[in-house]
């Protein structure tokens, strides 16, 4: 019967075991095409057949999401619903990907797909564009209205010249989504999908456009009645000598400034795209130049105009910026200590893109960031974890005229970390890990040697209070103010315990065992005894027989024994008589503090 | 029911619960395990031993638990090496 309990323990202990197991077994790691795609002798060639044979019913519904998504779009941002159009956006990225990776996955390459993903991505690109600057363009309502009423004329006129320069681009954009309309909705129709949605989101487009388009028109118009009234269209000018740039390519503008007094130094103002980008001193003829450097300029239409004094504009010019492909290098990384080195080259064509942020990414997630340098080379020290790893690189900056690339991937294997337990190289090279590891196992060796030895605190025992006959109670100065009362009586409530006396100046406190413990335990120091409450009366008097204090001591025990164990009740001469021996035989030791 | 029977009982209990939690958080570690075991015997063999007398089957506990706070200490140390070397 006993072992029942240890039985069920062991029991339940055994089915923990088996539901560990299980938990596993539940979803083994079976074989698949997917778990296992290296090795050409994986190809299951009647597997691909079908696969191919299916593609066009997986491709269908995406590219019939991907004309759809462009009308909901297109729809909202006309609407002004940008919360909606932000989800939009964020959807038609989503099913973007999605066929990228399918058609990637498909290995398919006829000449219809990649058309239209081109188109799709144009869209795109373009849509995205659209998106944030029709954002832009409502804050430019907002700002409007805000400089009109506190009377900023610079700061309206500078909104005014974005919002054209907006105009100028979304028109722009317009244009480029026509193009890719006889793509998508030839692609759309091939395959007899709705294509109206599609259709539908050209005619919002153009309706954003003219709405633009007017809005616009009657800014200008109110700019140049209330801000240069009566007075020359461009007292100030200004020229680009290049309309489309790339990358690193140099913008020289120069300009005029018609009212310029020769004696007088004057500074005009430069914007690109409402945006401040230096004043510069007008030369004795009035004229000025400036050369802009295309680095961080985003790819697209941008527009400079020059402001004299805050009242005197030039008109509106404006650039394009081409976008330019890049092409990142990333040499073989090498590995040091637990640290993997990357060095490449980031270059556009041929020149070498500077100052550019540099992924490192490791399992497609980023694992470290570089910049490159003046030459565009980089290098980056990344801790990895232990393991294989696939590493790249990888740019992507909003902020330069530059397509994005990524470099090659490699495989790079991590090992463990050199110091660890149990006596390893790295760990005794090393003498701070080793001094740690000594000094942890010395504190828990020294925390187990303490436990081991450890003694439970005993329970104490209630020590006897008492005060023998003679003693006066009220010499303890620590129980004094507790059991006198003003006038030197008995405290009302204390009740005097069995054999206690008021005789006189004698006073009794305790009972016969509290007295005949403290006289046991005054022979015990007396004599040197190592357990002296373990005697009892007679081996008491037994022990005093060298001591002068034998008879008193043996008188005691006697009438000790008798009043404790005879069962009757002693009477009050014999109690004093008990104590008056007991008193006889502590003085004859001393005291009790002899 | 002897306290010995409780001790195994309550220190089984104390082990299951402990593996029913690792199981549904999805982190079965052996050292967190072993610590928990430890500081559940620790208890229990506090709480089942007398003021005045050890029994005889508490005897080798004892010593299990000596074993178990070096034990710890080991663990201890290669933590702090483990993140010394980050």
């Amino acid at each position: 019967m006993r072992r029942i309990p240890a039985l069920l323990a062991s029991g339940i202990l055994i089915l923990a075991c088996l539901l560990l197991i299980g938990l596993q077994a539940g979803s083994p790691l079976l074989y698949s095409p997917l778990s296992d795609p290296g090795g050409g002798d994986h190809a299951n060639p009647a597997a691909f057949e079908r696969v191919r044979g299916d593609r066009a019913a997986q491709l269908l519904p995406l590219i019939s999401d991907l004309l759809d998504s462009p009308g909901s779009l297109v729809l909202n941002i006309r609407s002004g619903d940008f919360e909606y159009a932000a989800r939009d956006l964020q959807e038609y990225r989503q099913v973007s990907r999605n066929l990228d990776s399918l058609v990637i996955n498909l290995d398919m390459t006829e000449g219809e797909i990649t058309e239209f993903r081109k188109a799709n991505q144009q869209n795109l690109a373009i849509l995205t564009e659209l998106f944030n600057g029709t954002g832009r363009w409502n804050e430019l309502q907002t700002l409007e209205i805000r400089y009109r009423d506190s009377g900023d004329s610079q700061m309206l006129t500078t909104i005014t010249y974005e919002g054209e320069a907006l105009r100028r681009r979304i028109q722009d954009l317009y244009r480029d989504y026509l193009e890719q309309d006889q793509v998508m909705r030839g692609t759309g129709e091939k395959f007899g999908l709705d294509t109206t949605g599609y259709a539908q989101s050209v005619v919002d487009f153009r309706e954003i456009v003219s709405r633009i388009d007017r809005d616009q028109h009657e800014k200008m118009t109110t700019l140049q009645t209330t801000v240069t009234p009566g007075t020359r269209p461009y007292r100030l000018t200004l020229g680009i000598e290049r309309q489309r740039v790339s990358y690193l390519d140099t913008v020289n503008l120069e300009g005029l400034l018609w009212e310029h007094r020769k004696d007088h130094p004057d500074e005009v103002d430069l914007f690109i795209d409402s945006r401040k980008v230096a004043s510069i001193p007008t030369k004795p003829d009035g004229s000025f130049s400036y050369s802009h450097l295309v680095e961080h300029d985003r790819a697209g239409t941008h527009t400079v105009f020059a402001a004299y004094s805050g009242s005197v504009f030039s008109e509106i010019r404006t650039f394009f910026v081409e976008t330019s492909g890049t092409s990142l290098e990333l040499n073989p990384p090498s590995l040091h200590d637990r640290r993997v080195g990357f060095e490449g080259v980031l270059l556009a064509g041929s020149t070498p893109v500077r100052f550019a942020p540099i992924e490192i990414l490791a399992e497609g997630k980023r694992a470290g960031m570089a910049h490159t340098g003046e030459d565009g080379t980089f290098s980056a020290d990344v801790k990895l974890s232990p393991g294989n790893h696939k590493v790249n690189a990888f740019f992507s900056a909003d902020t330069f005229p530059l397509i994005f690339s990524e470099s090659a991937t490699f495989e790079i294997f991590v090992p463990e970390p050199s110091p660890g337990i149990a006596g390893e190289d790295g760990l005794l090279a090393n003498p701070l890990y080793a001094a740690i590891l000594a000094a942890s196992l010395c504190a828990s060796g020294v925390g187990a040697f303490l436990y081991l030895r450890r003694q439970r605190p005993e329970i104490p025992l209630p020590s006897p209070v008492f005060h023998l006959p003679g003693e006066n109670a009220a010499k303890d100065s620590d129980d004094e103010d507790l059991r006198l009362s003003d006038d030197g009586g008995p405290v009302a409530g204390v009740v005097p315990s069995a054999g206690e006396t008021y005789a006189g100046d004698t006073e009794l406190v305790g009972d016969l065992s509290c007295l005949f413990s403290a006289l046991r335990l005054a022979v015990g120091r007396r004599l040197t005894l190592l357990y002296p409450l373990s005697l009892t009366p007679r081996e008491l008097c037994a022990m005093c027989r060298e001591l002068p204090i034998r008879a008193a001591v043996c008188r005691f025990a006697k009438s000790y024994e008798r009043a404790q164990y005879s069962g009757v009740s002693v009477p009050d001469n014999e109690r004093d008589m008990i104590a008056g021996a007991a008193r006889s035989a502590m003085e004859g030791l001393g005291g009790i503090d002899h | 029911m002897m306290k010995k029977h409780l001790a195994i009982s309550a220190l089984a209990g104390w082990v299951l619960l402990v593996t029913g939690f690792m199981i549904l958080a999805r982190t079965l570690d052996l050292e967190i395990f072993f610590v928990l075991w430890l500081i559940g015997i620790l208890v229990i063999v506090e709480l089942v031993s007398d003021h005045a007398a050890t029994p005889r089957y508490l005897r080798f506990q004892r010593l299990v638990i000596a074993s178990g706070v070096i034990l710890f200490g080991a663990i201890v140390a290669r933590k702090i090496l483990e993140i010394l070397a980050r």
